[in-house]
């Protein structure tokens, strides 16, 4: 019987009833949805101001004031490529991948748009669209991009483009490049080799120990590599260097879960959504969904009926009290 | 029920939907001021005018359409929910070739799904119920605990039956197949729910976060002809309405961390 089951996942059944529907849209995303109301407007130097506010750390302000750049200028590619990262940081993948894709077209070349496209698409388990940023990023890289051969063996996007990232780090004999690590650490995590994105991860981290990025992006690796103990203490790197990092701190929560710290975990998942809301104007659709969806799983697990409900109608001032979680 | 006609060939679903809303004013119970009540009758008329205003697709569509309807049309309006069954009407086929107009009631499982949404991001679950399958073959129970009140012989093969309730979440309600979701899994029914879990996840697409199944074990007894002088291989059964084992199951996706 096993047998009949195996062989139903190798024929991916699911698959071949779903290609008699109509196919699920690619990833292009419909267009970035902008915030409603944003008090930020018509605020001069909005850019700047949202720049200073994502690096103190309150990532919502920050996002509203780059909404507010573009809104004023459409067409800065700057700014869509501030707003993509700092919606990623804030744990808002599709709004992320909406920016990042706005900015490649305005910027084919823009490496570190693609980069963090890349990352937000392996995010999502998009793995093609992934390769094929990553692709894009060795093209477009002066120090690499004659490694690019349109000659295409049977492997698949993914080995290829591996490859390429192989080929590319063996270039550089007297030192890392950390973003190039970085590239390798992705697809390592794609290709499930996590060991190895760890080293490569931790090679980036050599050059650049004070990117808190990188640390989540290790710690991740490590969490997603069942070394759960291991990831807290990434996190926590990553939070001591950036305590309004919503994104590292939900994977905190993810690790404590995974550890069986249900309560750690509903408290880091609350400190998160809390951060979200107190900072200006935040409506209810600016705190993450899948901070959300995280906590609930989380509440789930405690056997507590009533937090669960609490959780899922959005009560989150209930859920600090009962958690005696306050402000930071 | 919604038609939609496209040439000749024409589409149909046909829903029971329950909605709920819940306000923010007490006024209605304190005073009896009903200024604030929007009336059931209206949330009827509502139904029916978004079906025709939006189209019907699918019920988790159509709930999505309608919990956003209210909570964007009022700003009292806290929370909605929607649960919607569909009726399992199917194309008549003849040689392969579908219809193009008649269909034929064809209850093998019940379709639904609720939604909730209060304000932020709606919660959607989907799922099927009394699904009744059977096989008469290949399906076994041995190796459990016997203590003194144990009778069960163990038993290597045995018909199986049950009705199968099942009801999943999904953690995204955006570019979501629902059609896909449904999937029915009447072919490869299994020994045990242990063995059925873990495998479905095997094939459950990365949208659903979370699913519950419940399978009533329905049992079918070889009636032991013994005293009439004849031997039944197992070929006579005697269905039993009750008592039934249950058996109940829920497994949620592990979370993946972020880069």
């Amino acid at each position: 019987m096993q047998a009949e089951w195996e062989e139903l996942a190798r024929r991916n059944w699911l698959e071949e009833s779903d290609s008699q529907q109509k196919p699920i849209p690619p990833s292009v995303s419909p267009g970035y949805y902008f915030s409603t109301t944003n008090p930020f407007r018509d605020q001069p130097n909005a850019f700047i101001e949202g720049q200073e506010k994502a690096r103190q750390g309150d990532l919502n302000a920050a996002v509203l004031l780059l909404e507010a750049a573009i809104l004023q200028d459409p067409n800065d590619a700057e700014a869509w490529q501030m707003l993509g990262t700092t919606q990623a940081e804030n744990e808002n993948e599709q709004a992320a991948i909406a920016s990042l894709q706005r900015c490649l077209e305005l910027r084919p070349n823009n490496l570190q748009a693609l980069m963090a496209l890349a990352v937000s698409f392996t995010n999502s388990g998009l793995l093609r669209e992934a390769c094929d940023a990553l692709r894009r990023w060795i093209r477009h890289n002066h120090r690499y991009r004659h490694l690019v051969q349109d000659s295409r063996g049977p492997t698949s996007p993914l080995q290829d483009v591996l490859l390429l990232f192989q080929e590319a780090a063996l270039l550089n004999v007297d030192g890392v490049d950390p973003d190039l690590q970085t590239g390798l650490g992705v697809l390592y995590n794609l290709s499930s080799e996590f060991d190895k994105a760890v080293e490569a991860f931790s090679a980036a981290l050599s050059v650049r120990p004070q990117d808190y990025l990188l640390w989540n992006r290790l710690g991740a690796t490590l969490a997603n590599g069942n070394r759960s103990q291991e990831a807290v203490e990434a996190y926590s790197r990553a939070l001591e260097l950036q305590p309004g990092f919503i994104r590292s701190r939900y994977n905190l929560g993810i690790s404590c879960i995974n550890l069986g710290a249900h309560r750690e975990a509903v408290s880091n998942f609350l400190t998160a959504l809390n951060q979200q809301r107190r900072s200006q104007s935040c409506s209810q659709q600016q705190m993450s969904a899948n901070i959300w969806a995280a906590l609930r799983i989380a509440i789930s697990m405690m056997d507590r009926p009533e937090l669960f409900q609490a959780a899922n109608m959005g009560d989150l001032d209930l859920l600090m009290a009962a958690f005696q979680v306050g402000d930071l | 029920m919604f038609i939609k006609r496209q040439g000749r060939h024409h589409y149909l679903i046909e829903l029971n939907a329950n909605v709920e809303i819940t306000l923010k004013s007490r006024k209605d119970y304190l005073t009896g001021d009903n200024s604030d009540i929007i009336p059931t009758d209206t949330i009827k008329n509502t139904v029916h005018a978004l079906a025709k205003i939006k189209g019907v697709n699918t019920i988790e569509q159509f709930s999505l359409d309608l919990c956003h309807h209210f909570l964007t049309s009022f700003n009292h309006v806290l929370r909605a929910k929607v649960y919607m069954e569909e009726a399992p009407w199917k194309r008549l086929n003849k040689n392969g070739v579908e219809h193009a107009h008649a269909f034929i009631y064809s209850p093998e499982a019940c379709r639904f799904c609720d939604v909730e949404q209060n304000l932020g991001t709606p919660v959607v679950h989907s799922g099927v119920k009394d699904m009744k399958v059977l096989k008469t073959t290949q399906s076994g129970f041995e190796g459990f605990l016997r203590d003194r009140f144990t009778t069960l012989q163990e038993t290597k093969d045995r018909v199986f039956c049950t009705t199968v309730y099942s009801r999943w979440r999904y953690n995204k309600v955006q570019d979501v197949d629902f059609d896909a979701a449904c999937c029915i899994f009447i072919i490869y029914s299994p020994d045990s729910l242990f063995l059925f879990l873990h495998l479905y996840t095997f094939l459950w697409p990365t949208f659903v976060e979370e699913i519950e199944i419940v399978m009533p074990n329905q049992h079918y007894f070889t009636i032991d002809m013994t005293k009439m002088g004849l031997n039944n291989k197992d070929e006579v059964f005697l269905p039993l309405d009750s008592p039934s084992g249950n058996i109940t199951g829920t497994v949620c996706r592990k979370q993946r961390a972020r880069l």
